[in-house]
């Protein structure tokens, strides 16, 4: 038995003051005791005849006993039969060749055991009196599975069933699409469970697989408890002494690039009522590697904890979110750097801005040797904390055999986190936390946070939730497309482009009053008529059957009326404000000066064949429409809304199409309007533009 | 099978059974506080806790959720404290710390290396003597906690099953909503209603603090008394009691969940409260329905007739009421009613059918392993040791826990399944995914 001192600049012996009588001065923190001695015993080890290492540590505190058996067979690319792993493993629990699965749990429960096996291993452990049952009952599942063919069937429909129910899981699609985007989906780090690749799994490949992973080859089994390494040995031996099996070799993996510059991977999720925000970029750490002592203070610093910069930050200053947190993983293979909340949807923007903004502060070295022996103290601290737990040690002899470490590694852990320098945590930071290529990987509701994101100004791609790239229109509106390119709309740049399109803001502003003579056919009999519009909110309709008014709707930027085949009837308040909404002549030009008209971009949608962007467009009254702009041409070619007729609400569709240039803009020469299963079509014949015109005209 | 019984021989010799008897000392400062102290030099851990007896049914209807807000304000700083200190000085001396909250208590801890006890219960008694509650403090958690909630329920698939079911299993008594409580009550809440809720509920005559680990008793004690003597005892409570009528027609209602594909069906009833021997009786029904695969429900609905991808049933022991819940969600292709059935049918049969020996003794068996594995940490000590304190007014109920399972028999497992798991005594939740919800938009024309 060593033993290892807490090393830590705060654990001095201080504390006599403590025990003196009367009162103490709260206003200081109270001073530590002598630094608590940490001993740990390394675990006996023996090595079976087929390579499985047996770790053994005795603690006889309590009358438990538990073992575990890991594979390490490194990660498995599975390809097409995705899932073909976590099945193998499911059906390792399916009954083996002298127990049906009843019956094998049974066994297990009736002594009140665990016992879990896997595709990489197996867990058992119970009361001291019943353990040799419940290892006897895990060897059983690892060496002799029985596979039947029904259970496969079972365990593919309850996996189908619980796939479909991730499709509506914010957090499910964001843990599989940020592995699929980061290492991409055909890898084994990347891949992920699809309903095509569940059905496809047959029994046959379930032995396969069986076969080629499940086995003593690089194997470790640990007990950890109320045993002697003697009877643990006499244990294995007779449960797994005599067992074969393929001969596993560690596959080596080629690393994956980071992103060329940084960029926001986004995943529409209509129902989530949280931005799930991923920041972060793969790493390669192993634990034997020079750095991985500093990286683990450096994230420690940035997100490690509840006083790391990440929480202080989103949660303790803004309120974004419940938590915020960052990890390094440590691997033989490449692995992850990620900075995570989950934040509020109106927040996501300036979330992910806080979150760079703390990456960055770590590169700057932007911490202090406070916050350095801060976070070495925790470490110190967590080390003593894990005295606890009995099975440690085990991990720690296991850890040193897979991982190839010296054998002094955690004997000497904590001198070396005591040894890190604030030099070597702001060069890890950089070396290590990316700020130009991040991969942002976000699951949200797009509808809502889509138009705050694209002002971070980074590249912007879209996913479904099965990490395929979504892909809008292709739209040339014009030539100079480099600031909207087809990942970037949004509805600002949806508004902007119909803008240009029609002639431009200096031109369309130029215009102060519109004069049109239209025609009509309605119920076979033709109509002419005359409308009018003067800056700001003037408008009139008209339209004559001969002679006769058949229509007539007049509003002169305060009060109105509509007039039918005679009959008059005044605007109500509603009416008004709803005619306020159309800013005569191009209300567009409005759309995105101030706050009156909210607008939000609500994804792709065709007319007639022609592809679009459906825009949502709320008005200063209230009222909702849905335009369409075409994404070729950037022009609008339908608005559509819902207004009220007396008691009943009527849905109003207008299509515009045959855009003709009159002087420098264009107009639509026909408009057509589908209401209540009637469609009236308008046509244009002339317009002249800014007539003179008075208010009076408007009465 | 020669093999297995020759090692069970072999292990049985060498390891006699153990009693686990968790040892202590409890008593009381003169302002009223009670103080246990277990002491456990295995490895150089202490755990300093304080369990305060307030929990979400101690709110006022129109302010829910204080006593979760609480579990956050509670860290914001104290006099001596800056704020957003305190987590900081926990981590910066080795330690963990956290807190939860429940519909009858809360419960703060800090889990350090040994050396640092003192620095544990300075933090713990700052809290309980002059936490800081101010304008930036309540603002602040108030974000945080309407993010825990998307974060725990709104946004979580089924996370809005136990509100769903509770608000409708219980009418008068504050059960009726959860810790998490009402966001609007929070943003109505004044500061000073915050003050009044703290001076009320957080003092000694309403907490327990309990120490366990590597401790020396002595010293301990005088530490306790240095950072914990001075404060003042406050107002001991009267806590109102709420009774409900028994439910006595099935009551059926919908609710719906964005977050799903698969719809669920739940069955609650309303059951006797933790500190009844019945609510013992009635953890047992819930092992033989569903603990384990072996288990009535598993192997009937998930192995044989494939039509459940989860079923499980458990009971939500509270101090005054519990609930006892059965769920399923169906796989792809079978209904809800199929399923509800099935669970039915075994409920019934427990009601008519005493359980076989073999079966009773699996139950024993899990019991004991369960027991063994909630005591293996001094965290798990130190919060049995409050919650005995707390409830059962026995600070040695978890010394006796056991043998009070042990002392339900055969019978009284049916009995309280005749007695309380009828149909007519529950609420039958059928929860589907927010698609299946009808539409009531306006009729066209």
């Amino acid at each position: 038995m060593k033993k290892i001192f807490l090393l830590a600049t705060c654990f001095t012996l201080s504390s006599l003051v403590l025990f003196a009588q009367g009162k103490v001065d709260r206003s200081k923190k109270p001073a530590a005791g002598p630094a608590p001695v940490i001993t740990f015993k390394d675990p006996a080890t023996y090595t079976l005849s087929n390579g499985m290492t047996v770790l053994v540590v005795e603690d006889h505190r309590l009358p438990k006993i538990s073992a575990s058996l890991i594979i390490d067979a490194g990660p498995i690319k599975e390809g097409e039969k995705a899932g073909v792993m976590q099945l193998m493993g499911a059906m390792m629990q399916e009954g083996t060749t002298t127990k049906t699965k009843a019956a094998y749990d049974k066994a297990v429960d009736q002594i009140g055991a665990n016992v879990n096996v896997s595709s990489g291993g197996g867990y058992a452990s119970a009361l001291t009196r019943y353990f040799p049952e419940a290892f006897g009952l895990m060897a059983d599942a690892m060496r002799n599975p029985s596979f039947p063919e029904e259970s496969l069937t079972k365990l593919k429909n309850q996996t189908l069933t619980g796939l479909k129910n991730t499709e509506k899981s914010a957090q499910a699609v964001s843990s599989r699409t940020l592995n699929a985007l980061s290492y991409g989906k055909n890898t084994a780090m990347g891949e992920f469970i699809t309903e095509e690749s569940v059905k496809g799994i047959n029994l046959a490949d379930i032995k396969k697989e069986y076969k080629n992973y499940v086995t003593p080859s690089r194997s470790y089994l640990t007990f950890v408890g109320d045993i002697t390494p003697a009877v643990a040995k006499k244990l294995a031996e007779q449960y797994f002494g005599n067992w074969t099996g393929t001969k596993l070799e560690l596959p080596s993996i080629a690393d994956v690039p980071n992103p060329a510059k940084s960029e926001i991977n986004f995943i529409d999720m209509p129902t989530a009522v949280q931005a799930q925000i991923n920041v972060g970029n793969l790493v390669t750490n192993p634990m034997n590697g020079k750095d991985y002592f500093a990286l683990l203070l450096a994230n420690q610093m940035l997100g490690g904890g509840a006083e790391s910069k990440l929480f202080m930050n989103l949660r303790e200053k803004h309120g974004f979110t419940y938590g915020s947190y960052s990890s390094l993983g440590s691997s033989r293979f490449q692995t992850m750097f990620n900075a995570t909340a989950q934040v509020r949807t109106d927040k996501a923007d300036s979330a992910v801005a806080e979150i760079v903004n703390e990456i960055n502060a770590m590169r700057n070295g932007e911490i202090t040797e406070t916050q350095l022996a801060d976070v070495k103290a925790k470490y110190n601290g967590s080390f003593a904390l894990g005295m606890e737990d009995p099975a440690r040690s085990a991990r720690f002899a296991s850890n040193i055999l897979i991982n190839n470490l010296p054998k002094d590694y955690y004997r000497t852990y904590l001198q070396k986190i005591n040894e890190v320098t604030l030099e070597d945590i702001k060069r890890v930071s950089r070396d290590y936390m990316s700020n130009t290529n991040s991969r942002i990987v976000i699951v949200g509701n797009a509808e809502k946070i889509m138009p705050q994101l694209l002002r971070l100004g980074y590249t912007m791609k879209k996913y479904d939730i099965y990490a395929e790239p979504v892909t809008d229109a292709p739209k040339d509106v014009s030539a100079d497309a480099s600031a909207l390119t087809t990942d970037k709309v949004s509805a600002y740049s949806i508004i902007e482009d119909y803008l240009k399109a029609i002639g431009g803001k200096d031109e369309l502003k130029k215009i102060n009053t519109v004069t049109r003579t239209l025609s009509m056919v309605a119920m076979g009999t033709p109509l002419t008529g005359v409308s009018k519009e003067m800056l700001p909110y003037a408008s009139l309709q008209e339209m004559k059957m001969g002679d006769m008014v058949a229509f007539k709707k007049a509003f002169d930027g305060t009060n109105g009326y509509n007039a039918q085949m005679g009959q008059k009837a005044e605007m109500d308040m509603d009416e008004i404000k709803e005619q306020k909404d159309e800013r005569v002549i191009f209300p567009q030009l409005y759309y995105t000066t101030g706050s009156d008209y909210k607008l939000d971009y609500l994804g792709a949608g065709k007319i007639n064949g022609e592809p679009t962007y459906r825009l949502k467009v709320v008005m200063p009254s209230g009222k909702t429409n849905v335009q369409q702009y075409s994404t070729k041409t950037g022009l609008l070619l339908q608005d559509s809304y819902t207004t009220t007729m007396g008691e009943t609400s009527v849905d109003i569709t207008l299509n515009y199409s045959d855009y003709k240039k009159v002087g420098k803009v264009m107009f639509p020469y026909s408009i057509t309007q589908s209401a209540q299963g009637q469609e009236f079509t308008f046509t244009t014949n002339d317009i002249k533009l800014n007539e003179p015109m008075k208010a009076e005209d408007f009465k | 099978m020669k093999k297995q019984i020759l090692c069970l021989m072999l292990i049985v010799a060498s390891a006699g059974a153990k009693a686990q008897k968790i040892d202590y000392t409890e008593y009381k400062l003169k302002n009223g506080l009670p103080v246990i102290l277990h002491q456990d030099k295995s490895a150089p851990v202490v755990v300093v806790s304080v369990m305060y007896h307030v929990g979400s049914k101690d709110e006022q209807t129109n302010r829910t959720g204080f006593a979760h807000f609480f579990e956050h304000l509670l860290f914001e700083g104290s006099e001596n404290i800056a704020r957003g200190e305190f987590m900081k000085i926990v981590s910066s001396n080795g330690g963990q710390n956290n807190a939860n909250t429940s519909q009858d208590r809360t419960f703060y801890y800090e889990v350090f290396p040994s050396n640092q006890l003192a620095t544990g219960l300075w933090l713990e008694s700052e809290r309980m003597m002059h936490p800081v509650i101010n304008e930036i403090g309540v603002k602040t958690q108030n974000e945080v906690v309407k993010e825990e909630k998307r974060l725990r329920y709104d946004n979580s698939p089924y996370g809005n099953f136990i509100n769903e079911i509770f608000k409708r299993l219980f009418t008068n008594h504050p059960y009726r909503w959860i810790p998490i409580g009402s966001m609007a009550d929070l943003d109505a809440a004044t500061l000073d209603e915050f003050k009044a809720f703290n001076k009320k509920f957080y003092i000694p005559k309403n907490a327990v603090l309990v120490i366990a680990g590597d401790i020396d008793i002595a010293k301990t004690k005088k530490l306790v008394e240095t950072y914990f003597g001075d404060i003042p005892g406050g107002e001991a409570i009267v806590k109102k009691q709420f009774t409900e009528a028994p439910i006595t027609k099935q009551i059926v209602d919908t609710a719906y969940d964005q977050n799903i594909q698969l719809p669920a069906i739940m069955a609650a009833y309303r059951i006797p409260g933790m500190k009844s021997q019945e609510s013992k009786a009635l953890e047992l029904v819930s092992a033989v329905l569903s603990g384990g695969k072996s288990s009535r429900m598993y192997t009937k609905m998930v192995d044989d007739k494939k039509n459940a991808l989860q079923v499980g049933s458990f009971n939500y022991a509270l101090e005054d009421y519990g609930a006892y819940i059965t769920y399923a969600i169906p796989n792809m292709g079978f209904s809800l009613d199929t399923v509800l059935m099935d669970m039915d049918v075994e409920v019934a049969k427990l009601q008519n059918v005493l359980i076989s020996e073999t079966e009773f003794e699996k139950l024993r068996n899990q019991a004991e392993d369960g027991f063994i594995s909630a005591n293996t940490k001094m965290l798990g000590v130190a919060e049995n040791l409050a919650a005995g304190f707390t409830f059962h007014n026995n600070t040695n109920h978890l010394n006796t826990e056991l043998e009070e399972i042990r002392k339900v028999t055969r019978e009284d497992i049916m009995a309280v399944a005749k007695k309380y798991l009828n149909p007519n005594q529950r609420v039958l939740l059928y929860y589907l995914p927010e698609t299946s919800r009808p539409k009531s938009g306006p009729a066209k024309p």
